[in-house]
């Protein structure tokens, strides 16, 4: 899958599913802070990615994972 | 497949895999637990602090499904000789309730475990009573961390 398309259906999702502001949504953005995704909302994320691109994400894949680049590039490296 | 050799019928045992105590043990049967689904029981007592004329009330439902995910936790953590994790009630949406269960009846409560993560976790619960559907809700459940 194009990254573009990846990124386009991430952010689809935040900001329908999650109500994340569209002009928050920078590759720099923090996923806790900016876009202020809480413990709560990592398990929707989690069965929103698994909806969308068919993979399972786990706690550990999180680790190092701050800003919705690292987001992009997780689930990039995971459908990969 | 369900895991269990028996069900779990002794409220003692019960008291054990749930981190909460007498008198708001929502829980008294364990009658299924695989990897991803737990079925428990629930027979309402007169005694029962949810219990309001003649009837388990709606914050008692919710508790025992909540109850439903401890044990389902519980028992995990039982199975391999740990002891019950507390945990909190993080969300919940989709609250449907159809009836209010009265004394006497037994409930059951199934629990599908959706998704785990980071100590939180999704489920759909359906209770029923008598095999009649009463009440349906996702929750989200979190474990305490300790400190």
């Amino acid at each position: 899958m194009d990254k573009e398309v990846i990124i386009e259906k991430i952010n689809d999702f935040l900001i329908d599913e999650f109500e994340v502001e569209a002009e928050e949504i920078t590759p720099e953005a923090n996923l806790k802070e900016t876009l202020e995704l809480d413990s709560l909302d990592f398990v929707d994320l989690v069965v929103a990615i698994e909806a969308s691109f068919g993979v399972k994400l786990v706690g550990d894949d999180f680790v190092g994972v701050t800003t919705l680049q690292n987001f992009y590039d997780l689930i990039e490296k995971k459908i990969g | 497949m369900n895991l269990l050799k028996e069900e779990i019928r002794d409220s003692e045992l019960i008291e054990k895999l749930i981190p909460q105590k007498a008198p708001i043990v929502m829980v008294d049967k364990l009658l299924y637990y695989d990897e991803s689904k737990v079925i428990s029981g629930l027979t309402i007592s007169n005694k029962n602090m949810f219990v309001e004329k003649g009837h388990f009330t709606e914050p008692g439902l919710i508790e025992h499904m909540a109850q439903t995910v401890a044990l389902f936790t519980g028992y995990h953590f039982y199975i391999n000789n740990k002891k019950a994790p507390e945990g909190y009630i993080g969300a919940i949406k989709g609250v449907t309730i159809y009836s209010l269960p009265k004394i006497e009846e037994n409930l059951e409560t199934e629990v599908v475990i959706l998704q785990e993560i980071m100590g939180v976790t999704l489920v759909k619960g359906v209770t029923r009573c008598n095999g009649v559907e009463i009440c349906s809700a996702e929750m989200k459940t979190v474990l305490k961390t300790e400190v």
